[in-house]
């Protein structure tokens, strides 16, 4: 079983380094496949440059207020483009971030935020966004907007993309990148997440994360 | 995975490759086209000759499951290994009472790189729109624009999965899942429930699938 998602988020690490190698990406070839990381090395994909997300926003699915990615000094702020009607990727990841957040305990977990960006705002509402992302993580924060060019653009800041059709008959047709990408008090995209990374090599990336949060505080 | 026979072995290969150079039609709709063709096709093969056929030569499978399906969602997805039976066969169809779900069929995971959005491929309109985006985009056009772009999935239906003779097929996040819509409840943790699968030869057979957070 494991071997499948190993093998899907290998090819994406392929399909990364094939078109990155230009940008030096010389560190998502070795360590990914593994699940034994240095400590002090993300097991993540490090994007080149860093995506910098500061003035990125989307709306609050609750109360529509504008949220930023960009988390107080000492937390990450996990970010993620997703859609409730799938049924195989989204929770799979999420499931796996959840194992995560669990596995590094209470008060790491607590520096750890969790926001989901529906792709697919014409079948989620905001109610079906909300509890989707709450049944995952009690105070996960849902985003949705109806302006597809504000969903673009804060896509686009993390390197994210989506399409959704929707046909007359039959069932919309989406597809959208599956990185969970992980935000610094800088705003930047501090590491991506492919699909199929363990929940072993998220914990390990959150407890590097927060120490260096911690240490950049002192 | 189980320790074969070598005949049989010899009997799967050689229809594995009678397979290949008649280029048996990927999962065509009409069920009966690539029936006529498989029973042709297995009639010299060792293991189709077996008087047993129905039950020696059925799949088996395990680890099956279904992920709880979040509040307001009324989707849902199994997963399970397949081990094929002494021929060659292929899963193509699911099915689930319509007291669980109103549709239930198979789909698989692939990557949508044919498909990709004009914001990946640096359309036009993303300037102008995108403050954030001067620092990634943009400043990667140069020599490989794609570079801070994630590999894009979609799931799509797929009217058959081959299972090779003795061989083991995975049905897993990320790769090929029975995909159900319309459920009637969500799946809640350490429910059960029965779900027939369907191959060309072996005919239908019902499993018994256990709703987990994980596998
Ligand atoms: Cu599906």
């Amino acid at each position: 079983m494991r071997l499948i998602r190993t093998a899907v988020a290998a090819l994406a690490l392929v399909t990364l380094a094939a078109v990155g190698t230009a940008c030096g990406e010389e560190d998502t070839a070795g360590p990914k496949a593994g699940s034994d990381h240095l400590p002090d090395k993300l097991a993540g994909v490090e994007l080149d440059p860093a995506p910098d997300v500061t003035d990125a926003t989307l709306p609050r699915a609750d109360d529509g207020s504008a949220f930023s990615f960009v988390p107080e000094a000492g937390d990450v702020q996990l970010v993620y483009f997703g859609y409730t009607a799938c049924p195989d990727i989204c929770p799979t990841t999420l499931s796996d971030l959840r194992n995560a957040l669990k596995s590094i305990g209470k008060t790491a977990a607590g520096h750890v935020r969790v926001a989901m960006a529906t792709i697919d705002p014409r079948r989620d509402s905001s109610v079906v966004l909300s509890g989707y992302l709450q049944s995952f993580f009690g105070d996960g924060v849902a985003l949705r907007t109806d302006d597809d060019s504000q969903l673009q653009a804060a896509a686009t800041a993390f390197g994210a993309t989506y399409e959704a059709k929707y046909p007359n008959q039959g069932e919309p047709q989406v597809s959208h990148s599956t990185y969970l990408y992980a935000v610094d008090h800088t705003g930047h995209v501090v590491v991506a997440w492919p699909f199929g990374t363990t929940a072993a090599d998220m914990a390990h990336d959150l407890e590097l994360l927060l120490h260096r949060e911690k240490e950049g505080a002192q | 995975m189980t320790p074969r026979p070598h005949r049989a072995r010899v009997g799967a290969l050689s229809f594995a490759v009678s397979l290949a150079l008649v280029g048996l039609p990927a999962c065509g709709e009409d069920d009966t086209a690539s029936e006529d063709t498989s029973t042709t096709e297995s009639a010299p093969t060792s293991a189709a000759t077996e008087t047993t056929e129905a039950t020696a030569s059925a799949p088996t499978i395990s680890d099956v499951w279904a992920r709880t399906s979040p509040s307001g969602v009324d989707r849902g997805a199994a997963y399970m290994v397949i081990t094929g039976g002494e021929a060659d066969d292929e899963l193509t169809g699911a099915a689930v009472s319509t007291e669980i779900a109103a549709k239930t069929e198979v789909h698989e995971v692939v990557m949508a790189d044919s498909s990709m959005p004009a914001t990946s491929m640096g359309g036009g309109g993303m300037e102008t729109t995108m403050p954030a985006a001067e620092s990634t985009t943009p400043s990667m056009d140069g020599d490989a624009p794609a570079t801070t772009t994630a590999p894009a999935m979609e799931m799509r239906e797929v009217a058959s999965i081959k299972i090779p003779a003795g061989e083991q097929v995975a049905l897993a996040p990320g790769g090929y899942h029975v995909m159900f819509m319309g459920l009637v409840k969500p799946f809640v943790v350490g429910e059960t429930f029965d779900l027939t699968l369907t191959f060309a030869k072996a005919g239908d057979v019902t499993v018994t699938v256990e709703v987990k957070d994980a596998p």
